[in-house]
């Protein structure tokens, strides 16, 4: 969790001030010791994350961390205040196109693909910025394979433009083949080679000479901790094994767009964390990603910006953090020190003068009290206020709403959470677009 | 840690920034596809079955099962001559036929949108996997020759024109691949590729002059075997190494690969290029 809150951060800076081409260095993916709960269970629901939007956040001891995060960029020739990012957004639907200085790596407009009367893609628009992870969001037959098989030239689309790195798909596809990487469920490598002889084909495919294409290998090997495999043929690797070989395969010529279709399904966990630190490696070497995902906590681990897809269309797109805070408000949580029960704490905060605690609630099962948060002020009030009636508090924090909430929220599929009625006036239309 | 010793990517695009591929690139990614065959082949040797055991069979079976029936019992030897150069032909389409089962394959794991992807010729992966197919029918070839000298065949010409036989039926075999490769990238599954394959083979390979002369045939079926490419092959390879006329068989021959290669060619490379 932490680490993924200094990455996103990170490159929420604004994108004119990034460089283009990052120092090689990692960024540190522990913090300093901390006082802040960092057990995911912390708050008995792993599935939210306790990050609150950047600028607003209150806890002294997060401020440090992602503070910490930036400076340990000393390679950086310019460093940026975290957080900015996030809200310097507008809100809506062309908040991308509308505010992002950076350039894009990638630009859809208008893309349209049928098979048969199936709309695979159904008028799509998005754009990643150079440097950037974009997720796009969707359940499956949500058009995001056909989208990143439209823009890995396998497939033509019957209608709109792609760009990718300032390539046309249609037009010009060779040079496009020569900046791209793709993994994905199908973009394989072949079973019956070993790991080394697929690094190596594919070396030499791209025009690496002998010696180059046999080092590059061996590098994209120990990289991917495959070294010791590296005989073996493909078809007697793991799961996570054969998946680290389709990221290597990908990496072998350095692309600067990376698709990624899919990267984890189908893996257990463990190994799903392996791709994702993966990943985490090639963004932190400057690759621009388009990731497509059906796992909300994979997109939010990984990726900067969100389109949220379905039956073809965009139905939702925006900053990470930006889309879950349109969609439902934040909540402040705070679990009692022991002997304190949280329904007291609840109903105390409900009845003082405090603006929107009304709201306050006592998870009983979790031990801790819910308070939705309407403005920033309120978070030291509620602070103060429980400490003059002397409860005692163990751990506090905010969270946004799970990206599961925002999906069904905006796909309007299962309307879980209360939803802000701004953006749902947003995206009315595409939504009865959607919901057909 | 990684980047510093390899040529950037910025610099392959700049060289060819118009994103054509180069002869000499083309035949570079033809040889790391041919190698990725032929390794696979070194991984899965029961793939050679074929090409390894179908001649040492096929020459046994016809030899000795209709050998005698056809040329008369004891003259077995006759018909070794007679048989081997036309087995040269159906070799050559038995092993063609497996290069769609095994594009089909390579659509099925994924390989194929891989290599679709990289900047690479797209016709370089077929002309690869062609490549290797002529490799293991150029293998198939030799154990039949063996075969038959072990039984009793003699060149009657000289070794010139069994080479011209056998490069004959490899020029014919690899335009036959073209249509086969056409097959596995229209049929769904690699069995329904093998099944159409026999459906094709079977009538032209029996109904032809590579078992038996046709004169005892009736009219129509002769009509057909006269047309029949393998027919013409069968005879051109036979006066090859028996000695006869050989211009008219080997110009037909030669004609029905070109039209052949010409037509199905241009063809499979574009259903390569568009199959979704």
């Amino acid at each position: 969790m932490a680490s993924t809150d200094t990455f996103t951060d990170i490159r929420g800076c604004p994108s004119g001030a990034r460089p283009l081409h990052r120092p090689r260095r990692r960024v540190p993916r522990e913090p300093p010791a901390s006082s802040f709960p960092t057990r995911s269970g912390d708050f008995g629901t792993g599935a939210r994350t306790r990050t609150g939007t950047g600028a607003r956040l209150r806890n002294p001891a997060e401020r440090a961390r992602r503070q910490w995060a930036v400076s340990g960029w000393a390679g950086l020739s310019v460093v940026c205040r975290p957080g900015v990012g996030g809200m310097a957004q507008s809100r809506g639907m062309t908040s991308i196109k509308a505010t992002s200085g950076g350039e894009s790596a990638v630009r859809v407009r208008g893309l349209v693909k049928h098979y048969g009367s199936t709309k695979a893609l159904d008028g799509v628009d998005l754009d990643v910025r150079q440097g950037t992870v974009l997720g796009v969001l969707g359940p499956n037959g949500a058009g995001k394979t056909t989208l990143v098989r439209v823009l890995s030239t396998l497939v033509q689309p019957d209608a709109g433009t792609a760009m990718v790195a300032g390539y046309d798909v249609l037009t010009q596809p060779r040079q496009l083949r020569r900046v791209i990487g793709l993994t994905g469920q199908y973009a394989s490598v072949d079973e019956k080679l070993s790991g080394r002889e697929n690094l190596y084909m594919i070396g030499r495919l791209l025009d690496l000479s002998r010696k180059d294409a046999r080092r590059r290998a061996e590098e994209m090997l120990e990289r991917f901790s495959l070294t010791e495999a590296a005989k073996r043929p493909a078809a007697q690797y793991s799961g996570g094994m054969r998946r680290r070989l389709d990221l290597a395969a990908s990496m072998v010529g350095h692309p600067a767009v990376l698709y990624l279709d899919e990267p984890t399904t189908g893996l257990d966990p463990r190994t799903r964390n392996e791709v994702w630190r993966e990943v985490r490696r090639m963004v932190g070497d400057g690759s621009t990603v388009l990731l497509t995902t059906q796992y909300m906590e994979e997109a939010e681990q990984l990726a900067d910006e969100l389109t949220v897809v379905d039956r073809g269309r965009v139905i939702a797109e925006g900053r990470v953090d930006e889309l879950k805070a349109r969609i439902g408000g934040r909540t402040l949580r705070i679990r009692p020190t022991d002997g304190h029960r949280p329904a007291e704490m609840a109903e105390a905060l409900a009845a003082s003068p405090v603006t929107g605690v009304g709201g306050a609630t006592a998870d009983v099962e979790d031990g801790t009290v819910t308070v939705p948060i309407v403005d920033d002020d309120q978070l030291t009030a509620v602070v103060r206020l429980l400490a003059e009636r002397g409860f005692g508090i163990a751990e506090i924090g905010t969270s946004l709403p799970s990206l599961d909430e925002v999906f069904l929220a905006v796909t309007g599929q299962k309307a879980s959470v209360p939803q802000d009625p701004r953006p749902a006036a947003d995206n009315s239309d595409d939504l009865e677009g959607a919901a057909v | 840690m990684s980047t510093a010793t390899i040529t950037p990517p910025a610099a392959v695009r700049g060289a060819r920034s118009e994103g054509r591929i180069g002869l000499r690139a083309n035949l570079r990614h033809i040889s790391a596809l041919v190698r990725r065959n032929a390794l696979q082949i070194k991984q899965d040797p029961e793939s050679m079955f074929d090409a390894l055991l179908m001649p040492i069979i096929f020459t046994l079976l016809f030899v000795y099962v209709f050998g005698g029936a056809i040329s008369g019992k004891g003259h077995q030897a006759a018909y070794v001559n007679y048989v081997v150069p036309g087995l040269m032909a159906m070799m050559g389409m038995n092993i063609a036929q497996a290069v769609g089962t095994g594009i089909n394959d390579d659509f099925k794991k994924g390989v194929m949108d891989r290599f679709r992807t990289m900047p690479i010729a797209r016709s370089s992966v077929l002309i690869a996997k062609i490549v290797v197919e002529i490799g293991r029918m150029l293998v198939a070839t030799a154990i039949l020759l063996g075969m038959g000298f072990a039984l009793g065949m003699t060149v009657h010409t000289d070794v010139l024109h069994l080479l011209a036989a056998v490069v004959l039926s490899l020029v014919f075999g690899a335009s036959l691949m073209w249509i086969f490769i056409l097959l596995g990238l229209t049929m769904k599954t690699a069995q329904s590729v093998q099944g159409v394959a026999m459906l094709v083979l079977m009538p032209l390979q029996f109904g032809s002059s590579i078992f038996a002369p046709t004169t005892t045939m009736p009219g129509w079926l002769q009509s057909f075997t006269d047309v029949n490419p393998l027919s013409n092959l069968a005879d051109a390879s036979r006066a090859l190494v028996n000695g006869g006329a050989v211009a008219h068989s080997v110009w037909m021959t030669l004609a029905w690969a070109i039209g052949i290669t010409a037509v199905t060619a241009p063809l499979a490379v574009m259903r390569f290029r568009k199959k979704a």
